[in-house]
């Protein structure tokens, strides 16, 4: 199992996603990318499983340490991702950092309470945005794997 | 609402004036007393009918401008973030380069070819959001003057061609050569019938066909330019907001990069400008028309 942790980028500008992604692997992190908030909800919900279960296929991959969310997506947004995502029995301390050309637009009560720990403004420095991840990571510990998850694998290799 | 008022003072008046023609064919004092009290009624509702039509016009202005400032803030907000997301990505990459992360030829290269694409969109925008607003605000100049559509139509074949090579849809002129011309600003009318022709190969996938036509209709009143393609259509619910800034069919975003300014700047050169009329058609999942028709010239 790696060490490293794990970064889940949402953005439906591929070029986006490219150079978040890029920028963070070649810092040592694992990066699982999605083109929008569903499927981001859906890769969250479905990862943080592989703890000793052997052939939990409906649930691989490893926990997810933090969430960077572009706001203006097709669907739910960059906020409804992040109150859906903190809903969730166990994650509701994932960090979350939002990515956004609205910036401005936004209001930092809405931000606050969505539980969005830092806003980012487009255009970004992709060296800002490693930093402040190094910083967001370092103030969270590794949230424990969720139970809704852990259940469905104990099931699964119940006889 | 000013009838009303007025129609208070003269229902007083005349009532005033009845009960004193009564008096004079000498009743009793009960008379001035109606009198007085209908008076009094009388001009109370005028001030309250004269009140609520003030207030009503006030609360109206206040919704009206409300509203336009609603639509300023909407499309400063718009701009804002179509300007900041090509933006993004150039300043991203750009320090991706610098910093010495793209580690191979081939990475940098395509870096380098990202960062040129997403300038040429930021220009594409800064344009249209430049052309828009100054059709809006009347400061453009419009020159008018007879134009052959037919040579118009060539050029922007001609100009349209590579991209519909690179994505393999054929472009077929069909395009008569018409002997009447319009009275028309020529830059305007080529930059209305290449975003059509554009949007059309945009939309169209691999293997599919864009016909652009041109002919006189209407006894030889308009001429009317048609781009028809065999892409994938509009959503119908996605049809009385097509010419909206800013608007893009969600089911078709991922097909092509754009801004939702294009047809909305299209239209504002055709109806606005050239008193022409847009024509839309389109069969979802099958493909679409888009075309406009212009005066003839007499």
């Amino acid at each position: 199992m790696s060490t490293s942790k794990t970064i889940l980028a949402v953005d439906d500008e591929s070029h986006i996603l490219h150079v978040v992604s890029l920028k963070l692997r070649n810092a040592g992190f694992n990066v699982i990318t999605a083109n929008d908030a569903e499927d981001a909800f859906d890769l969250a919900m479905t990862s943080g499983c592989s703890f000793g279960v052997g052939g939990c296929g409906a649930c691989g991959g490893a926990t997810i340490d933090l969430v960077i969310t572009d706001f203006q997506m097709p669907g739910i947004s960059g906020l409804e991702l992040a109150r859906k995502l903190h809903a969730e029995p166990g994650k509701s301390d994932l960090p979350v950092m939002l990515l956004t050309a609205h910036g401005l637009a936004l209001e930092q009560v809405d931000l606050r309470r969505a539980g969005i720990n830092v806003c980012l403004s487009k255009p970004f420095s992709p060296r800002d945005l490693l930093a402040k991840v190094d910083e967001l990571l370092a103030r969270h510990k590794r949230p424990p794997p969720s139970p809704k998850c852990a259940m469905i694998c104990s099931e699964e290799v119940a006889p | 609402m000013m009838y009303l008022l007025v129609a208070a003072i003269v229902i007083t008046v005349g009532t005033t004036y009845a009960l004193w023609m009564m008096e004079q064919g000498n009743y009793t004092n009960v008379w001035a007393v109606g009198r007085g009290a209908i008076l009094v009624v009388g001009v109370a509702s005028c001030v309250v009918l004269g009140l609520l039509h003030l207030r009503r016009e006030m609360l109206h202005d206040r919704a009206r401008e409300d509203e336009l400032s609603k639509l300023k803030t909407d499309f400063v907000s718009h701009v804002s973030h179509e300007l900041r997301t090509p933006l993004s990505s150039i300043k991203a990459y750009a320090e991706l380069l610098v910093d010495g992360e793209a580690t191979d030829d081939k990475t940098r290269s395509e870096f380098y070819h990202i960062i040129q694409s997403e300038a040429d969109r930021l220009s594409r925008l800064i344009d249209n959001i430049l052309n828009i607003s100054c059709i809006e605000s009347g400061m453009t100049r419009v020159t008018r003057k007879p134009v052959a559509l037919n040579t118009i139509l060539k050029q922007v074949l001609e100009v349209a061609k590579p991209s519909a090579r690179e994505k393999n849809v054929s472009l077929v002129d069909q395009v008569e050569p018409v002997f009447f011309s319009v009275e028309a600003d020529r830059d305007m009318i080529y930059q209305a019938a290449l975003n059509l022709v554009s949007n059309a190969i945009k939309y169209t996938p691999s293997g599919g066909t864009v016909r652009i036509s041109l002919g006189a209709q209407d006894e030889s009143k308009e001429l009317v330019v048609q781009v028809s393609d065999t892409g994938v259509g509009i959503p119908p619910d996605a049809m009385k907001h097509l010419f909206e800034k800013f608007f893009r069919v969600e089911q078709h975003k991922s097909m092509a990069k754009g801004s939702g300014l294009g047809l909305n700047l299209t239209r504002q050169i055709i109806e606005g400008i050239h008193k022409g009329r847009m024509i839309v058609k389109s069969e979802y999942g099958k493909g679409s028309t888009f075309g406009f028709a212009l005066p003839i010239a007499a």
